[in-house]
Order: structure tokens, then C-alpha cells, then sequence
């Protein structure tokens, strides 16, 4: 068998749980719950939701959303390993929380492990050229000083061309001779 | 009328690390009370410093630089320009963000109609000017061969600038895990005609995200770890692109 992994990062309210089910075949295995805080909305993951996307009978690659909480740090150690790649998503509005997001890059190494790395920036309909030109710059820094070369995307997390717009990079940077 | 031209530095972060935090929401909200004012000017981030121009009525000009002044996300506010102005040099934006002031026409305008002045200013303004201005030139003469080089992506541009065409998303890729030979690239043939190739790689440098280096030795890319003729080959067809 011939599985690869793609990790899907980032802060709550991203849009993990809706990219994996966008672009799973299988019924995600969903693992939200109510949340005891306010996190700005109802339901939060605390699991891994699992998707795959069957190449053919022998290949596939797994997809899992990630928790970006640091507190779920130990269902990162379970993902990160051999990984196709590491999607980061990033909600647009609201400031990043950097030092979570800089916990996540620390910690998956995209460039150590030479993981390629994408940013998807979602819920950005709202957002004229110059708003996501302004956000790609902070978030460009933050990579840059971890060394990170990894294009910044637009994201609707829902939509099945979007998601797939994702995939498409992902390959193009991986399938390199 | 007036305006106001400074530099200022990004706070950096306790790990030291640069970004600009809060930018987006800053530049959001600049935009928007800069409309009901009536203030107009650009904004530029390059090195560790932002570069912002400000004009509009004198005593709104001076009460938001006031207001800049004393916001804890700036550093180090030293001013370079700040006099009367008969009309606006950025008359269309409330802010215009540039990814390089460099290569912004009305930036480089109101430049050349102030060149005097920039002649006036003292070592630690030029220093700071010249972060953002008078950078090497990238006009078509002083151009570089890339023959012989290797290239790599420092970093991706912004695509909705490159309008994400697929042939410069197809570069990009190419260029991102490791330094790749110019030369090879051109015999691939996948990005165009030399001149086509070279004008999205001086486009690259212009952005300042890319690296070019002496040619490796080894002339042919190594295979990615893991990378697997069949697996993207499936791949392809999932994708539709075959």
C-alpha cells in the first residue's frame, strides 16, 4: 500500500473539520465537542478528524485535521511523521495568534524535515486584494524567519474546487525531478 | 495641506523574530479612518522597517502621526519628509500598500519631485530612505544572464499580484525545495521561451525572493525523499490534469 499523509493545521475556526470533509471520499470521522470556553464558536475539535482520498486500490493519501491547540500537542506527535505535507490554515480577521503558530512551525520543522508546507488563508470573501496583501506579509515574515518557503493561498474551505486548488500545489511542489 | 513621510521599525516578537503583528488589522482600520478624514499616502514593510506616507489636511496630517508616534507597534519613528503640499501625491488610495516602494510609480514620482530635499536629509534618514528607495535598479539594461546559475525561491510571491498564472505557480514549485539549474530549466521548455522565463525570474528578483547562485556540481536535481513515479502518476489523474 501506498498511503501518504497530508496534515492540516491551524487555529480554531479555521476550517480543518469542513477541508477534510470537503475533500474526503469517506464519511470523516469527525471527533468535535462542545466547547467549555468561548472560542467563538459551539463545536471544536479534540481528535483527529480522518478523511482519504483513494488514488486507486493500493494508494492513498490520508488526510487529518489537526487540532492547532497547543494542549493537543501529543495528537501532533501521532501525524507527524512521513508526511506528504503540512497544510497550515489561518482564518482571516482576526490577528494570527503567532505564538501558536510559531508552536506548530517549531514543532513540525517544515524545513528541517524538508515537509512541504502550504498557508491557506480562509473565510476571505470579505477581504479586498490589498486586506489579504497586507495579511500574506505578516504571515510571509513570520516564515521567513523559520525558513520557510511556502506559497499563501486563498481558501474556501467548503468548496470542492478550492480544496482541490490545494492538492494541486501540493503535487506540483512535491512531484518535482 | 501637508504630509508626512517616515520610517519606522517592526517590533520584533520576544523570540526576536520580525513580523509584523497585526499589520492587517492595523492597515484595515488605517484605510477606513483614513477615508473619513480625508487622508491619502502609501505604506511599504521591507527589512524590518515600514516606510509610510501620510498627506492630507495639516492638522489631521499631524494629530494621526501623533497618534502613530506613541502606538506601541512602531519603533524608532524617525522622520524623513514633512512640508506643505499644493496637491496629493497618492490622491487614489487611502492607503496603498506596495510590496516594493522601489517599484511604485507614484512612489518614485513624488521621489524625483523631491530630490532636493532627499539631498537634505542626514546619514541616519538616507540609511532608512535607502532601505526602501534607490535600491539596485532593475531596469532592462543592468539585467543579469542567469546562465550557469542556480536559482531557489526565498519566498512565494504574492500570486494574486502574479494574478496566480500557471506557469509561474508551475516556477514557483520548482524553485521551492531546492536550488534548480537555470539551464535545465530552459531545456525543459515547461515556462516558456528564454525571454518569457527570464522576465517572471527578474519579476522574482524585483520581489526579492530569489536566490541565485553559482551552478552546483551536481547539474541534475536530486528526486525528492519519497517521492514515487506511481504514486503521482495516480495522482495526475485524480487531479484531471491528464
Amino acid at each position: 500500500m501506498d498511503y501518504r499523509k497530508l496534515a492540516i493545521i491551524g487555529e480554531v475556526g479555521a476550517g480543518k473539520t469542513t477541508l477534510v470533509s470537503t475533500l474526503s471520499e469517506i464519511s470523516p470521522i469527525k471527533t468535535e465537542a462542545k466547547s467549555s470556553i468561548d472560542i467563538g464558536k459551539q463545536y471544536t475539535t479534540v481528535g483527529i478528524d480522518y478523511g482519504r482520498i483513494s488514488l486507486s486500490e493500493d494508494t492513498a493519501l490520508g488526510l487529518y485535521g489537526v487540532p492547532g491547540q497547543e494542549r493537543y500537542s501529543f495528537l501532533w506527535e501521532i501525524v507527524n511523521k512521513n508526511l506528504w505535507g503540512l497544510l497550515i490554515l489561518i482564518k482571516f480577521g482576526d490577528t494570527p495568534d503567532y505564538d501558536n503558530l510559531e508552536n506548530l512551525l517549531t514543532f513540525f520543522a517544515p524545513s528541517d524535515k524538508q515537509t512541504t508546507c502550504v498557508i491557506g488563508i480562509t473565510y476571505c470573501d470579505t477581504a479586498d486584494d490589498q486586506e489579504l496583501a497586507a495579511l500574506s506579509l505578516e504571515i510571509q515574515m513570520m516564515l521567513q524567519s523559520h525558513h520557510i518557503v511556502a506559497p499563501i493561498l486563498n481558501i474556501d474551505p467548503g468548496n470542492r474546487d478550492s480544496a482541490m486548488s490545494v492538492l494541486h500545489i501540493f503535487n506540483a511542489i512535491n512531484n518535482q525531478t | 495641506m501637508k504630509c508626512i513621510t517616515y520610517v519606522s521599525k517592526v517590533v520584533a516578537r520576544k523570540n526576536s523574530a520580525v513580523i509584523p503583528v497585526g499589520f492587517a488589522n492595523m492597515f484595515s482600520a488605517a484605510r477606513k479612518k483614513n477615508a473619513e478624514l480625508q487622508i491619502t499616502g502609501l505604506i511599504s514593510c521591507r527589512s524590518g522597517y515600514y516606510i509610510q506616507h501620510l498627506e492630507g489636511d495639516n492638522n489631521i496630517v499631524d494629530q494621526l502621526f501623533s497618534k502613530i508616534k506613541s502606538d506601541s507597534r512602531h519603533h524608532q519613528v524617525t522622520v524623513l519628509f514633512e512640508f506643505e503640499i499644493a496637491q496629493r501625491s497618492f490622491p487614489e488610495w487611502n492607503m496603498k500598500l506596495v510590496a516594493t516602494a522601489n517599484e511604485d510609480a507614484s512612489f518614485l514620482k513624488f521621489m524625483d519631485q523631491n530630490s532636493g530635499k532627499i539631498s537634505s536629509l542626514d546619514n541616519t534618514q538616507r540609511q532608512l530612505l535607502g532601505i526602501f528607495y534607490g535600491l539596485k535598479s532593475s531596469s532592462p539594461n543592468s539585467r543579469r544572464s542567469y546562465e550557469g546559475k542556480s536559482l531557489m525561491l526565498l519566498a512565494w510571491p504574492d500570486l494574486m499580484l502574479l494574478r496566480q498564472s500557471p506557469t509561474v505557480i508551475k516556477l514557483c514549485a520548482q524553485l521551492t525545495a531546492q536550488p534548480y539549474p537555470y539551464n535545465s530549466l530552459l531545456e525543459s521548455r515547461r515556462f516558456g521561451t528564454q525571454r518569457q522565463l527570464d522576465k517572471i525570474l527578474q519579476k522574482f528578483e524585483t520581489l526579492e525572493i530569489l536566490s541565485v547562485t553559482d551552478s552546483l556540481k551536481q547539474n541534475i536535481p536530486v528526486n525528492r525523499v519519497g517521492s514515487s513515479t506511481r504514486f503521482y502518476s495516480k495522482m495526475k489523474t485524480f487531479l484531471g490534469l491528464r
